[in-house]
């Protein structure tokens, strides 16, 4: 990865091993200048935060699992039971997304929807253009609680 | 009675305003809706999409609308039924009448 110094501007190819924590930290190979760049902390800063909601969202004792799915990047936080793959929560994400927004052409008016799949229900709410958040429970309808969280997605 | 001969009666259902019947091929072979012919096309592409989950597991999906007309898929053998549900209901007592409703005619299929 390329980043040029801060003092002297000289381009500097970084290896992986020069970040961590969302920080790279190097000696200018021109000017020994030592540079400090933070890269998109608002992003992870912001990845943290839904993870954090999702991890709430699922401490309800109706709440049996849930994940965020990006239309753009596939599956982009979960907290689904281990017995689900990655490629089935991938399909899952796929087919809900596609099938709300499909609704939405007849209906545009639509806040969410929800599936019943044998006895669990799959709540689907749009939070971002391209983001999705599922949640699957016991019941068809979910705590107020749950519902301010997910307003705090969006 | 065959299935296809009580398809007339889903707009009797309990909660039931609109519906529609399409094949697994998109045809319509019953309605009883305004702007059917767009609708259909969701009910098609949705049922099928989500059919593929699991055929029997999949038992409905339900859109929630701001103008709380909601709209359920159902799948139903080799058809997809459509329904919008009436203001004022429950939405899953109504799913729950047109399962039964489902479920006490599919055998009959006709």
């Amino acid at each position: 990865m390329i980043f040029f110094c801060e003092d002297c501007g000289e381009k500097n190819d970084l290896e992986g091993s020069a970040f961590s924590n969302g920080k790279a930290v190097f000696k200018c190979h021109a000017c020994g200048y030592r540079n400090a760049y933070f890269f998109c902390p608002q992003e992870k800063e912001r990845h943290r935060k839904k993870d954090r909601i999702l991890k709430s969202i699922c401490c309800f004792s109706e709440v049996i699992g849930g994940f965020l799915y990006d239309t753009k990047n596939g599956v982009r936080e979960t907290r689904m039971p281990t017995s689900l793959t990655r490629a089935d929560i991938e399909t899952l994400g796929r087919a809900f997304s596609h099938s709300y927004t499909s609704g939405q052409s007849a209906y545009p008016d639509i806040l969410g929807m929800y599936i019943r799949i044998a006895d669990k229900y799959f709540m689907i709410h749009r939070v971002q253009d391209n983001l999705w958040v599922v949640i699957v429970t016991r019941t068809p309808s979910l705590p107020d609680d749950v519902h301010k969280f997910i307003l705090d997605l969006a | 009675m065959a299935f296809m001969d009580r398809c007339s009666d889903i707009g009797r259902i309990r909660g039931v305003d609109q519906y529609v019947l399409v094949d697994d091929r998109g045809n319509i072979v019953i309605h009883d809706m305004t702007e059917f012919e767009n609708v259909a096309g969701v009910v098609w592409s949705c049922g099928q999409r989500l059919s593929v989950l699991g055929k029997k597991n999949f038992k409905y999906v339900v859109f929630l609308r701001k103008d709380k007309n909601n709209f359920l898929i159902f799948p139903v053998g080799k058809y997809y039924l459509g329904v919008v549900e009436q203001k004022g209901f429950v939405t899953v007592e109504v799913a729950d009448a047109v399962m039964e409703f489902l479920n006490t005619h599919l055998d009959k299929k006709g």
